[in-house]
């Protein structure tokens, strides 16, 4: 029995989505038949169920790096070794709005949980087959996606450095958010496959405002549905012994 | 023209290699169809010529960030915009043979040019499209690689502290090289695409040992051939989106 998830080894699956907000896991476990809620703890609310018949696990994590690192941890010592991040973000670029999806290839490590693992230079980065197969499971729904760098930070209302933040704009970043560093870094440490995708709250220039809401809302369905599709092709690659069909 | 690669607009192509040694540039120019010397300055050795039609330009960075910086700086400046490094490496990881092929998909940012752009704690990453043509032209040229994250620093001759290393190497760093961290950085700044790939000429245990040159070699000439026929799809990607 883990001390925080409060689940075994038998109510975990292989692969894990892990989303911050509890009520996205629900959202998640929605699309799986025989979903069970297996654990509500300190905030984590986790389910497993199947999908086409492959076992998956759902788990939020709450915000920022020393909660989602404890259940990364926790459903790691369980067997869990491929997730993805199905989250929410804001924006750095003009050119992305409200319900945008974005796949992250690797995330400006503004977090500090990572610094416990591994030094700052060490790259957070997404395992390219799982990033593969995210960019192609949006290509077979349809669903348009941008696919690039982002931010990760420990305080969602800190005050921020302007001309940081103008560099990082300049510089191509995409989406800012709060775990995927440490998801990444962790992934690394702990030898697991990890990948990240997020819908978009804001804009460049407005945080979470209300008119994006039923956007946000749309662009949140549409990454649950790439991360569940992408999670389907990585399972069937491992059982076919071939890697995914990435 | 420019301070030190010495070369006009005329003589750049938008695809660009980047390989340290001036002796790999000529290679790379090998394959080139119609290729002239642009430029020998300074250690930068500059061919352009075309492939399947497509203009494209080979510039030795030498060794290091400082100098590497300096050549892509001076490339963009003539209109180069998408760069693929083909470079040597060595390894951390048993199971990376001498002669293997390894694409980083991040890198360790233990050098220091970079940190003058962004700070240590931004990504160095290659650009996804390009990173995505590596691995499928490897795949089409049914040659084996090796992908994840590397490791770049400033000092051939001093590795980090034992203790990093062993930290680096669970977590399944693959590639030891000196300019893939700047090329990704100064290319996330100036908003260029790049990749790098990366043909190891050690062990993790031994570093360039002569038993592996001919295994090198090998490996060198396919990180070659990789490079080019992803640059090829890219240009062709490029010409179909009307870019």
């Amino acid at each position: 029995m883990e001390f925080h998830i409060r689940c075994e080894a038998k109510d975990i699956a292989r692969y894990v989505f892990v989303p911050g907000d509890h009520e996205r896991a629900k959202k998640i476990a929605a699309h799986f038949d025989q979903a069970q809620l297996v654990s509500e703890s300190r905030g984590y609310l986790v389910f497993s169920g199947t999908v086409d018949g492959i076992r998956m696990t759902v788990s939020s994590t709450g915000m920022g790096g020393p909660s989602a690192a404890i259940c990364f941890e926790e459903l790691g010592h369980l067997g869990a070794n491929t997730f993805i991040r199905v989250g929410s973000c804001g924006t750095y670029q003009d050119h992305i709005t409200c319900g945008d999806v974005i796949i992250a290839t690797g995330t400006f490590r503004g977090g500090g949980t990572a610094h416990n693992y591994l030094p700052v230079p060490f790259p957070a980065v997404p395992n390219f087959e799982v990033t593969t197969a995210l960019v192609k499971a949006a290509q077979r729904l349809g669903i348009p996606v941008h696919v690039g760098p982002g931010s990760s930070g420990d305080a969602f209302y800190g005050p921020k450095d302007a001309a940081l933040q103008a560099l990082l704009k300049q510089a191509g970043l995409l989406y800012r958010e709060m775990e995927s560093d440490t998801l990444f870094v962790l992934g690394a440490v702990r030898g697991w496959r990890t990948g990240a995708l997020f819908a978009c709250d804001g804009t460049a220039t407005e945080v979470k405002p209300a008119w994006g809401e039923a956007a946000f809302r749309r662009g949140e369905e549409n990454a649950i549905r790439i991360a569940i599709e992408a999670m389907k092709a990585i399972a069937l690659g491992d059982a076919s012994g071939k890697g995914s069909q990435a | 023209m420019e301070f030190h690669i010495r070369c006009e607009a005329k003589d750049i192509a938008r695809y660009v290699f980047v390989p340290g040694d001036h002796e790999r540039a000529k290679k790379i120019a090998a394959h080139f169809d119609h290729a002239r010397l642009v430029s020998d300055t300074r250690g930068y050795l500059v061919f352009t010529g075309t492939v399947d039609g497509i203009p494209m330009t080979v510039a030795s960075t030498g060794m290091g960030g400082p100098q590497a910086a300096i050549c892509f700086e001076e490339l963009g400046h003539l209109g180069a915009d998408t760069f693929i490094r083909v470079g040597s490496c060595g390894t951390l990881q048993d199971d990376v043979p001498c002669g293997g092929v390894i694409i980083p998909t991040g890198v360790y940012r233990g050098g220091a040019t970079g940190n003058q752009y962004l700070p240590p704690a931004f990504p160095a990453l290659p650009n996804f499209q390009v990173l995505t043509a590596l691995v499928e032209a490897a795949k089409r040229l049914g040659i084996k690689v090796h992908v994840g994250i590397g490791w770049t620093g400033d000092a051939f001759y001093v590795l980090p502290e034992p203790a990093l290393i062993a930290k680096l190497k669970d977590a399944g760093v693959l590639s030891l090289d000196m300019e893939t961290d700047t090329l990704f950085i100064v290319s996330s700044f100036r908003g260029w695409r790049a990749g790098s790939i990366l043909a190891n000429d050690g062990t993790s245990k031994e570093i360039k040992p002569a038993w592996g040159e001919e295994l090198f070699r090998k490996g060198e000439e396919q990180a070659i051939r990789i490079a080019l026929e992803a640059m090829k799809s890219i240009a062709q990607a490029d010409a179909q989106e009307g870019q």
